[in-house]
């Protein structure tokens, strides 16, 4: 199992983007996702690969079996799986970088890109909040449940407009004490301290950094290449 | 610390404690605006009012933010962490940089209300998310090759694209325009009876 800098990944996970949204030709797709697959599994992520090539395999299923649908169901079925089929790649990177990379990490990375404090410590604070915010959201519907008021076709229909505000009351009202409470937390440990930040995490640029970060640009030139050659355009 | 009252009236300049608190409320801005767009994209008709109907949801968590944190670069620092997210998750940078030109809009708007007029922060909000909308559907007449190349290489339905197509014109996006900025306006009165009603008395705002 091999480690990429962080700041590395967050130039690869550019690299994925462009590459994915650009090439929507099934061939070229399909080259980018094996691409982003190996690079997973050099990284230790076997469960994620297996994963996400299995639902790629059931969609690419769907797709070829939708052929033999009538033709309304078709249209909606092609384009629900192109929709699936462009997004699993990105889907794929993104969960092993999440699973790869620590917040402290993360942080440490975009300081030492030399980012505004600002930014970095709002999009690690919102990076962080996510798992927070579906913990309380389980607890708010459990209270949901208990009064009757749960995600039921019936409630949807004739009384949507309590269901919402059953829903989003408590969570803003819990969301505006945890961020009372987290920033006094933060304060305390000197996150208001304006000298320039220490961190534990020591960033190195590897060889395997410098391989991986060439090969990925290669294979974005080559695809769009291709690409170019294909269609006439980029 | 423990009196939320004292954020609103403190110094201009942002603290940590703005950015923690501007983190979390854009979590919740958007997972609701999330919610809604995946709930609109059931049929092509609602897909695209689909940023009108996050609108009136979301209304509310926007001018909650702007209570809590009524500071300069507010507004912008929240659209960029948008867009940033939006990006990671693979949206496409067309809607990442509509959102960031949005929150800079909105920016300049709430500005000249000194970022506490009711008013300026709806219009400023209205705005917002119809830079959303536009960012979402005008790439799509611009650059049909991105709907083409959808066709070429897929064999997805001649006659679905050309539905979009057909529905997907230079005044279409103008309509989906108009209605995201008065979907906006919705949102902001809703969110201003909402706080009436919960939040001033827990004393949260």
């Amino acid at each position: 199992m091999l480690a990429i800098d962080t700041r590395v990944k967050l130039i690869l996970f550019v690299l994925v983007n462009f590459m994915v949204f650009g090439l929507k030709n099934i061939y070229l797709g399909m080259i980018c996702f094996g691409a982003i697959c190996i690079l997973s599994l050099f990284m230790g992520q076997k469960k994620h690969v297996i994963k996400y090539v299995i639902i790629y395999a059931v969609t690419m299923t769907v797709q070829y079996l939708s052929q033999f649908t009538p033709k309304t169901i078709f249209s909606l079925l092609s384009v629900f799986t192109l929709f699936v089929r462009v997004m699993i790649p990105v889907m794929l990177f993104s969960s092993v970088f999440i699973s790869t990379t620590k917040v402290s990490e993360m942080i440490a990375a975009m300081f030492s890109m030399k980012m505004p404090r600002s930014l970095v410590i709002t999009f690690a604070m919102t990076l962080r909040f996510f798992p927070t915010f579906s913990e309380e959201m389980h607890n708010i519907y459990a209270a949901m449940k208990l009064r009757g008021i749960n995600i039921s076709l019936k409630n949807v229909f004739t009384r949507p407009l309590l269901l919402f505000e059953a829903m989003l009351v408590p969570i803003i009202m819990r969301s505006a004490s945890i961020a009372e409470e987290l920033s006094a937390s933060a304060v305390t440990r000197g996150l208001d301290n304006p000298s320039p930040r220490s961190s534990f995490v020591r960033f190195r640029i590897t060889a395997f950094d410098v391989t991986v970060l060439a090969l990925f640009l290669m294979l974005f030139v080559v695809l769009f290449y291709c690409k170019y050659r294909l269609y006439g355009r980029i | 610390m423990s009196n939320s009252i004292t954020v609103s009236t403190g110094s201009d300049k942002m603290k940590s404690k703005d950015f923690i608190t501007i983190g979390i409320f854009t979590v919740l801005f958007f997972v609701i605006t999330m919610i809604c767009i995946f709930a609109s994209a059931a049929t092509v008709v609602t897909f695209i009012f689909g940023p009108s109907i996050a609108a009136v949801f979301s209304g509310i968590i926007y001018m909650l933010m702007r209570i809590k944190v009524p500071k300069k670069g507010s507004i912008f620092l929240s659209g960029a962490v948008i867009g940033i997210v939006e990006f990671l998750i693979g949206a496409g940078w067309p809607v990442a940089v509509s959102f960031i030109i949005g929150a800079l809009l909105a920016e300049f708007i709430s500005a000249s209300g000194n970022y506490r007029s009711f008013t300026k922060n709806a219009i400023g909000y209205a705005v917002y998310m119809t830079c959303f909308a536009i960012g979402t559907f005008l790439p799509m007449v611009l650059i049909p090759s991105y709907t083409d190349s959808m066709s070429n290489s897929n064999g997805v339905d001649a006659a679905y694209i050309e539905n979009l197509h057909k529905l997907l014109n230079g005044p279409m996006v103008l309509v989906i325009a108009v209605v995201a900025f008065v979907a906006g306006m919705i949102g902001a009165f809703i969110a201003k009876a909402l706080l009436n009603k919960h939040f001033k008395k827990a004393g949260i705002v």
